[in-house]
């Protein structure tokens, strides 16, 4: 499949996708429930969201180790459905990594080429290329239980390599690895796939990983699609409530007003005496607690006037130094035009309403 | 286990003491039974039986009289014990690598999904779990009587003539044993190797399926190598029934035609209870015992691989 | 992609799909195959007995009497001690799942729980007795039985058959009692119970099925011996089924063989399904594996 001058097509596109199966106890499951997505060439595509959303399922049908119940997979163009994985040209890592545990790391990340029947020269030069990129050639000779987790990840991801695929496919990647590690291989995943320029799926829960790895992301609950953007645009202009709390730590604060949920996030919510005067909203703040993190003081409290009497968190960097003490009442306000608005029932993104300063 | 763990004053210590005492006595007393038991019943009539091998014992005169090499030497002098002990290991290598081969292909057919898996695994089941005698009996009517299906089918087949039946030749008898046998060990096997494939982690299969594995690569470079283990186990398991067991040939075909599948434990008891001949059966029983050494150093070295995985 | 290129690409991935596909096909239909014609040959001499037993015996000769017939399960219970034996047999088999339990049980629960150096030794040596063919100790211990004045009663066999079934029991009840977390036993115990009351009120009900997994087996196992039953006990009213029911062919009446078929039948059955109903459960354990750590 040629993909350098196919710049028309995407990369992969899943139209109308369903997956429903039988859970434990006869009850049947919508898994995917009519998903519709596409990814263009040499992006990294995050797909994010929580545990039962449906992401690894949804990952798992573009690679064909699960049959839709309905809807299409196209890859580079061609319809895919019913085709092994093989010949989709995609390349999986999954979470466990997956490695065969009786073969030595040269020899896992032979065996695609083997079972394509590549020659054996070819064969010795694509893993020692794999190897090199991916800096473990010193451990060809050694096997996966000797190794620590972030090379087996390695390992992994050359056997992926070495297919050549016009699609990686990655599943959680760094939830096996410790904190430390996490942070630094997350660097290194991104500069590898900017090596490459394969497209790239990436499936996690972190709402920070997916905000620092992405080209785009798309968020996803319950077997549907919730938004798709560039992180910026997941994060300034949320389409429900859902993504709005879900990205973003900590999460945006949502006063009932209404019909309407308003919306503002931590950070923009300052002492009023910090906001410019002409376009603003204030509301009284009662403050219960207050942590110091990294510089920052988060204020947490009750917010009235605005809504319902509702429990908030500002995010006040340091460079503000308004006098604060856990007890009082203080007039916090937010930019208007930092205000979102969500239908209160739906939790749909919803036109803006009035309110006086 | 984190009870009790660094106490400071001698308070502390003392109770830690006790609580260590007991675990250790607890776990003493609880095995304690079972190792006694064993030993008892199964370690020293071990013993008794090489005693016997060296006896004069037999059932008139059961009172223990020693008798150096002389039932060695009688059975080396026994044409049947010859005939017994290559009948006995041939018998037992076929079965085995038989019943390993099917029990294989059985295992990966019985964790496929499909309709009717129920039934079948409980039909697959008879075999094993049916008393020996029983399933011996019923093959013997399956096998020896006219007008049985086998019957009709070998005879179409123009492997039958006349009034006999495979049970009454000494080739086809002999068949029929090690037939009989991997009938019924087969299901074992395959449970044994069902579990082994279900301990490789599914990610595994994944990455062979991503990997563009078709379906013999799998086999011969991912599962096999896998179940290996497993599988020793399975082998050893049927080796040492097969090997041991009289009771198909005793019911089956009684040893014969003319003692062409008398069985080492069948000739054992042959000499030992029904001639009364304690010394020469046990000294017969005593050949079973290499075999079993055997497979417990295959279990063993299994055991030990099996540690050092992940 | 132009016109030719796509439509040559579409073609190919179009036979690679009906490829893919009928492979699909090829493997279901071999499963079912293999699946069917192995609980067909699995099952064939019970199929067989099952249909003879309702059959008409005509002595070889040509059939003409048609229709099912019940005579031979009637001469089953009536001329047979096949009800004896039945009893024989539960009689024993119970005795014997009560022995097993009461020496695997605590064994098993030493080897998990209270870790000892000499526990991983101990038990493997105790699963490699099961492997020691009861060929080689039947002489032996029939003089044992016959000393201790057992000699021909079922009590011989209570006694002899837990060397066959503790062994897989101790094994078995180990792999149960490892899948339960041990966290649990030590909330147990902070809460204030002692090690023995925590194991007896919260892992114990979590270990029954395993429990009532390993009594099916045993039951199976005592079931089928054969060897011991046949040297310790020869009076026909006392046989277990295993060594009685052929013991009835002993009279050489060729009448009988349908009768006794019939018998094998009845016993086989029940069995099987009984342990059928624990096959994943054992496959479970064997699996998660007495052999870790």
């Amino acid at each position: 499949m040629r993909r350098r001058d196919e710049s028309a097509t995407k990369a992969v596109e899943a139209k109308a996708l369903v997956k429903v199966y039988q859970g434990p106890r006869d009850k049947r499951v919508r898994a995917l429930d009519g998903v519709d997505l596409s990814s263009n060439h040499s992006e990294y595509l995050v797909l994010l969201g929580p545990s039962g959303c449906g992401k690894t399922t949804l990952l798992r049908t573009i690679a064909g180790l699960e049959r839709p119940t309905e809807g299409e997979v196209h890859i580079g163009g061609q319809l895919v459905n019913g085709l092994p994985p093989r010949i989709r040209r995609v390349a999986m890592v999954l979470q466990s990594y997956a490695l065969y545990p009786h073969k030595t790391v040269h020899d896992n990340i032979e065996f695609p080429l083997k079972a394509e029947h590549v020659p054996r020269h070819l064969r010795e030069r694509k893993v020692r290329w794999a190897a090199d990129l991916l800096g473990i050639p010193d451990l060809l000779s050694r096997r996966p239980r000797q190794l620590s987790g972030g090379e087996r990840q390695r390992v992994a991801l050359a056997r992926a390599l070495v297919r050549e695929p016009a699609v990686f496919l990655l599943d959680e990647p760094l939830s096996g690895l410790d904190a430390k590690l996490r942070a630094t291989t997350r660097d290194e995943l991104k500069r590898f796939q900017r090596q490459i320029g394969t497209a790239t799926i990436y499936v996690t829960h972190d709402q920070e990983e997916a905000m620092g790895l992405a080209d785009r992301v798309a968020v996803l609950e319950a077997g549907r699609l919730r938004q798709v953007g560039t992180p910026r645009d997941i994060y300034d202009e949320p389409a429900d409530t859902f993504v709005a709390t879900f990205v973003g730590a900590p999460p945006m604060n949502l006063v009932q007003r209404g019909d309407r949920l308003v919306g503002f996030r931590p950070e923009h919510l300052l002492p009023a005496e910090n906001v410019a005067y002409d376009s603003r909203v204030t509301m009284p703040l009662r403050i219960e607690r207050m942590e110091y993190l990294s510089g920052d003081r988060h204020v947490y409290g009750t917010v009235t006037r605005i809504g319902l009497e509702t429990r908030v968190i500002a995010r006040l960097p340091a460079t503000v130094i308004t006098p604060l003490a856990v007890g009082e009442t203080h007039e916090f306000a937010v930019p208007t035009d930092r205000l979102r608005f969500f239908d209160a029932e739906y939790g749909t993104r919803a036109a803006p309403v009035r309110i006086g300063g | 286990m984190a009870v009790g763990d660094r106490g400071g004053d001698r308070a502390g210590a003392g109770q830690k003491a006790r609580l260590a005492d007991r675990e250790g006595f607890l776990a003493w007393a609880f095995l304690l039974p079972s190792i006694v038991y064993l030993t008892v019943l199964v370690v020293a009539p071990f013993g008794l039986t090489v005693a016997f091998a060296f006896s004069r014992s037999t059932s008139e005169a059961p009172s223990y009289r020693f008798a150096g090499l002389r039932n060695f030497r009688a059975i080396f002098g026994d044409h049947a014990f010859w005939r017994s002990l290559i009948d006995t290991l041939a018998l037992t290598a076929v079965s085995t690598v038989l019943v390993v081969a099917f029990g294989t292909i059985l295992a990966n057919v019985l964790l496929a999904d499909f309709r009717f898996r129920r039934t079948v695994r409980t039909a697959v089941l008879l075999p094993w779990t049916t008393p020996v005698a029983l399933s011996a009996i019923s093959w013997r009517w399956l096998l020896g009587s006219a007008g049985s299906p086998v019957d009709r089918i070998l005879r179409e087949a123009s492997l039958l003539h006349g009034g006999e039946s495979p049970l009454a030749r000494a080739p086809s008898a002999m068949v029929s044993v090690v037939a009989v046998h991997v009938w019924r060990l087969t299901p074992l096997a395959a449970v044994i190797v069902m579990a082994g494939l279900a301990a490789i982690p599914r990610g595994v299969w994944d990455a062979a399926h991503l990997d563009g594995a078709g379906f013999w690569r799998r086999f011969f470079g991912v599962t096999l190598p896998l179940t290996l283990p497993v599988t020793a186990v399975a082998a050893v398991f049927t080796a040492a029934f097969t090997v041991g067991d009289m009771a198909v040939v005793r019911v089956l075909t009684g040893g014969g035609p003319g003692d062409s599948t008398q069985v080492l434990p069948a000739l054992a008891y042959l000499h030992g209870v029904d001639r009364g001949d304690a010394g020469s059966g046990a000294a017969i029983a005593l050949f079973l015992f290499p075999l079993f050494l055997a497979g417990v150093m295959v279990v063993l070295r299994v055991m030990r691989r099996m540690g050092h995985r992940p | 992609m132009n016109g030719l290129a796509a439509r040559t690409a579409a073609r190919e991935m179009g036979r690679q799909r009906r490829m893919a596909a009928a492979q699909q096909v090829a493997v279901r239909v071999t499963v079912y195959a293999v699946a069917v014609a192995a609980a067909l040959v699995c099952a064939a001499p019970f199929l067989w007995g099952l249909v003879s037993a309702f059959e008409h015996d005509t002595g070889g000769s040509a059939r003409t009497v048609r229709g099912p017939t019940t005579e031979h399960v009637r001469l089953l219970f009536h001329s047979t001690p096949f009800a004896t034996l039945v009893v024989n047999t539960l009689v024993v088999g119970g005795l014997v799942v009560v022995v097993t339990l009461a020496l695997a049980l605590p064994a098993a629960y030493a080897l998990t729980r209270l870790h000892r150096s000499w526990g991983t030794p101990a038990g493997i040596a105790i699963l490699l007795v099961y492997l020691v063919p009861p060929s080689l100790l039947f002489l032996s211990l029939s003089r044992v039985v016959a000393t201790l004045g057992l000699a021909d009663s079922f009590w011989s066999l209570v006694l002899v058959y837990p060397t066959v079934t503790v062994p897989v029991s101790v094994w078995l009840l180990a792999g149960f009692l490892r899948a339960v977390p041990v966290d649990i036993e030590e909330q147990a115990m902070v809460d204030g119970h002692s090690r023995l009351g925590a194991f007896v009120r919260v892992v114990a009900p979590l270990v029954l099925p395993g429990v009532a997994a390993v009594v099916v087996l045993t039951f199976t196992l005592a079931a089928g011996e054969f060897t011991y039953a046949l040297t310790f006990v020869w009076s026909g009213a006392r046989m277990p089924v295993s060594t009685g029911l052929p013991a009835v062919l002993g009279s050489g009446d060729p009448a009988l063989w349908r009768t006794v078929q019939t018998g094998a039948v009845l016993v086989a059955i029940p069995l099987a399904v009984a342990c059928g109903l624990f096959l994943d459960r054992f496959v479970a354990v064997l699996v998660v594996g007495p052999d870790r750590d």
